[in-house]
């Protein structure tokens, strides 16, 4: 999946540097065709620098960028033919609807008539055919969101670039935002990056996940691959592995909470599995389950525990079973 | 990769705009550069505006401080840029204290009364000063000089502290009233710390404008009221020494002077920029 | 605070624009001193049709507009360079470009005598290097006057424009960039016509200052370059016609209108398309 054989982005040891400030560290990365990566990542790990660089608006301080094959590194960014949806949205306030999405063809020199039918199947992909004599300020947040997106869609880009597109929207559009990007995603088939720095993003909608950190790459592949085996600390730490604690050997390993069970003290060591005995220090009750804190040994474990009658201060067992304990690189 | 090829890199990256670039520079070297010339030619030795300078000397400023035309119009110019400063705010800043929070029906007519001295050209704002108030009603040249140059800074005096006055709360004062302060407290202890820096913002674009005046100056002057802009235009326009290059650059370090101060009370670019009000 | 308080605030003020400025105004134009009735009218008549006054105010209005598209040409891109400098510097360069404001038009406009003059700065380059022994006459023509116009005006120009566009995000651009505009396709479909309201302030203030100036006219272009503040100054200073300078003062005044009335209904159309 990572040889880049038909990766229509591909980043080549890629850094860029500002100042004494290394935002982007060496980064290889393979976007194959129709595919939707994530880059993920803590702030200012340099996730929008990377997007940035790919869509032209900075250049690389070393290494090379490829886009469908062709070396791309110092190409203007209007040269590149990329969507990029940005933040902040920057529609332009004084075009309408229909003129914001048509922009980039106009620029292209397409007939008036082609431009009308392609504007129009855009905001029809983003549910919008109906505001296209809107300005922006006439939008809602939402309703921004989804003509940014039809106007990156289109050019009918090489690759889409998305930079935490839900960040700016609430809860709840946020969600339902999500599913929406997967469908418009998938009908239009265009390879997608995606920056985000909500972990539960970028498990739902990406094919390739890509986890960075200070500017380098910690680790990279399908979220079904790495939500199980994170590769160091950091990573398993940004997807939520909240204990780390060396047992016998099996050195340094990670475990999430809603893996770790709790059994009373006098109960015998279960099959495939260690236990620690322990004393409950805290319960946060969370309404599905209840977040229980112990002192193992003088180490804090966390454990997620549903319908429970445990008290603080009594004495436990608390079991890792082994296919849920991770062992990470010490 | 070595470090300064990186940075090599990095300066390549940055996107240049030679037409903009060149455009930019002709327009600040129109701006300035006439103006570095003067300084040359003032510490000339020779006796006409020559270039480049034939010697140095101080002469030419000696000149000018022997010129009586210039220390009187030195004096009018500050009398009359001080006395009109302090009419326009003592007349502009209540006026706009009562087109803010006054609750007036048409409002904005009001205000635009008091902005439209400024969009009358000068010189017919000075003209209809002179045949009407100057020959027609016989009121003293320096009167109407100092009406004229008045109601030239009464529109700044009104835009000015106005611009502080909409970016301040009026909850202030309301919550200073819900407090116990009456109304001559809350406007001493309140609305006047909030318009300070409006007014002094006012009070030193207000006295650069007058000072700087010509046209109105030019057609109100009687006997022995040439401020040193028209004395200046005037010694320019019957001889060709240096002399007045010599009193440029004395008003050049007082504008320097003055930046400064104004840098300090509200902000340089605020006050002549107009930016951020 | 009381409608009654209010009114007593404004009352010096309003007090001031009556007498000082509503009134004379509006008699300058019906009833100068020692002047028959109408008699205003009837001069206004004679100068429209005057071939020489004709002249003027071809030329006042020629050099207004030349001297309002040079700024525009020269301040649009320092203005542009500021906004989107990075550069610590960047807040003395404005300061550099607005503080000519501080400085006496008479000071700024006798620097042209210097670069213009017959034995000034231009043409003493001239022979210097060789490339005539008789400079042409510099001062006293049309460009003079305009050089010296657009020095005076060009803060103004860069200050309204500035707020303009530091108004403007950057992204904007860069999605131009992105969605395949060229720089200066995205000068023309994006910058400009967000910029266009300040442009056109700019503008306007740039046109009714240098079509009413007196200073730099007089010492850069004299009376070989008669203009309508020219004019106006001899009949009320040195003539003594009241009822002609009265005439000058509305054609002045209706001419700065018109302008500024044609660019704000252009900007506004502009911007709508
Ligand atoms: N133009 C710039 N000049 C100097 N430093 C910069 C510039 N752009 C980014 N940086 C620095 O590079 C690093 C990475 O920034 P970047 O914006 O790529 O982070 P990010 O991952 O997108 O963060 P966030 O999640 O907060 O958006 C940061 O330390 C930032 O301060
Ligand atoms: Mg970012």
């Amino acid at each position: 999946m990572m040889d880049g054989s038909d990766a229509v982005v591909r980043l080549a040891a890629v850094s860029r540097r500002f100042g004494d400030v290394t935002a982007v560290d060496g980064v290889d990365l393979a976007v194959p065709a129709g595919s939707l990566t994530a880059l993920l990542g803590p702030s200012g790990c340099g996730k929008t620098t990377t997007l940035r660089m790919i869509a032209g608006y900075e250049r690389p301080t070393a290494g090379q960028i490829f886009i469908d094959g062709r070396d791309a590194t110092t190409l203007a960014p209007e040269k590149r033919n990329i969507g990029m949806v940005f933040q902040s949205y920057a529609l332009f306030p004084h075009l309408t609807v229909a003129k914001n999405v048509g922009f980039g063809l106009k620029v292209r020199g397409v007939a008036r008539e082609e431009i009308r039918t392609r504007v129009h199947a855009a905001l029809e992909l983003v549910g919008l055919s109906d505001l296209s004599g809107r300005r922006p300020r006439e939008l809602s947040g939402g309703q921004q969101q989804r003509v940014a997106l039809a106007r990156a869609i289109a050019i009918r880009p090489s690759v889409l670039l998305l930079d935490e597109p839900l960040s700016n929207l609430d809860a709840r559009l946020r969600v339902q935002m999500r599913a929406e990007l997967a469908r418009i995603q998938r009908e239009s088939g265009i390879t997608t990056i995606l920056v985000t720095h909500d972990q539960e993003e970028a498990l739902q909608l990406a094919d390739q996940m890509v986890i960075l950190d200070s500017g380098r790459v910690a680790q990279a592949g399908h979220p079904r691959e790495i939500f199980p085996a994170p590769a160091s600390r950091f990573v398993a730490t940004f997807l939520g592995y909240e204990n780390f604690l060396t047992l016998p050997g099996r050195g340094l390993v990670t475990i999430r909470p809603e893996h770790v069970e709790v059994l009373p003290e006098s109960d015998p060591d279960p099959d495939g599995g260690q236990s620690r005995p322990g004393t409950i220090s805290h319960i946060t009750y969370r309404g599905t389950d209840s977040l229980v804190t112990l002192d193992v040994a003088g180490e804090t474990v966390l454990a997620a525990v549903k319908d429970s009658d445990l008290r603080e201060g009594t004495r436990v067992r608390a079991v890792f079973p082994d296919d849920h304990v991770v062992s990470l690189p010490s | 990769m070595s470090q300064s090829a990186a940075r090599a890199r990095v300066r390549l990256a940055r996107e240049r705009r030679p037409v903009l670039t060149v455009l930019a520079v002709a327009a600040y070297l129109i701006m300035i550069g006439p103006v570095i010339f003067v300084v040359a030619v003032a510490f000339t030795a020779g006796s006409t505006i020559t270039f480049p300078p034939e010697g140095f000397s101080l002469r030419w400023f000696g000149a000018a401080a022997d010129y009586g035309p210039f220390l009187d119009g030195l004096w009018t110019s500050l009398l009359v840029a001080a006395g009109a400063t302090v009419i326009a705010l003592a007349v502009g800043v209540p006026a706009t204290l009562a087109i803010h929070r006054g609750r007036l029906p048409g409002r904005s007519v009001i205000q635009n009364l008091f902005l439209s001295p400024i969009v009358l050209p000068e010189l017919v704002l000075g003209l209809a000063l002179y045949q009407q108030l100057m020959v027609g009603l016989g009121v003293t040249a320096s009167g109407v000089l100092l009406v004229g140059h008045t109601l030239l800074l009464l529109p700044y005096a009104v835009r000015v502290t106005g611009a502080s006055l909409t970016l301040a709360d009026p909850a202030l004062e309301e919550a200073a009233r819900g407090l116990g302060a009456g109304p001559v407290t809350t406007f001493f202890r309140v609305t006047l710390p909030v318009l300070r820096p409006g007014i002094a913002a006012a009070a030193v674009l207000g006295f650069v404008t007058s000072f700087n005046n010509v046209p109105l100056s030019l057609l109100l002057q009687g006997s022995g009221t040439a401020t040193l802009p028209v004395a200046m235009l005037q010694y320019v326009q019957t001889s060709y020494d240096p002399v007045v290059a010599a009193v440029s650059v004395v008003l050049l370090a007082a504008s320097v002077v003055v930046a400064v101060i104004a840098e300090r009370l509200v902000g340089f670019n605020k006050i002549f920029g107009g930016i951020g009000s | 605070m009381s409608r009654r308080n209010a009114v007593l605030l404004l009352a010096p003020g309003l007090a001031l624009l009556l007498f000082g400025f509503l009134l004379p105004s509006v008699m300058m134009l019906f009833h100068p001193p020692d002047t028959p009735p109408l008699d205003v009218g009837r001069r206004l008549g004679e100068m429209l049709t005057d071939p020489f006054m004709l002249k003027i105010i071809w030329r006042t209005l020629r050099i207004g507009l030349i001297v309002t598209a040079v700024c525009l040409l020269l301040g649009f891109p320092v203005a542009y360079l500021l906004a989107r400098s990075t550069s610590r510097w960047s807040g003395l360069w404005l300061a550099l470009a607005i503080f000519p404001l501080l400085l006496s038009n008479v000071v700024r406009t006798y620097g042209w005598l210097v670069v213009l003059g017959s034995k000034g700065v231009l043409a003493q380059a001239l022979t210097g290097l060789g490339i005539t022994d008789h400079p042409p006459q510099l001062l006293y023509t049309e460009a003079a006057v305009v050089a010296g116009l657009v020095q005076l005006f060009l803060p103004l120009v860069i200050v309204s424009c500035y707020s303009s566009l530091s108004g403007i995000d950057v992204r904007l651009e860069d999605a131009a960039r992105g969605l395949g505009a060229s720089r200066s396709a995205t000068l023309r479909l994006v910058l400009l016509p967000l910029a266009m309201p300040g442009a056109v302030v700019g503008a306007t203030l740039v046109f009714a200052g240098a079509a009413t100036a007196y200073t730099t006219p007089v010492l850069l272009g004299g009376t070989r370059q008669m203009m309508l503040s020219l004019q106006l100054y001899n009949y009320s200073s040195v003539t003594i016609d009241w009822a002609g300078a009265s005439a000058v003062a509305i054609l002045m005044t209706v001419l700065v209108f018109a302008v500024a009335g044609a660019s704000a209904w252009a900007g506004r159309k502009r911007v709508t398309v």
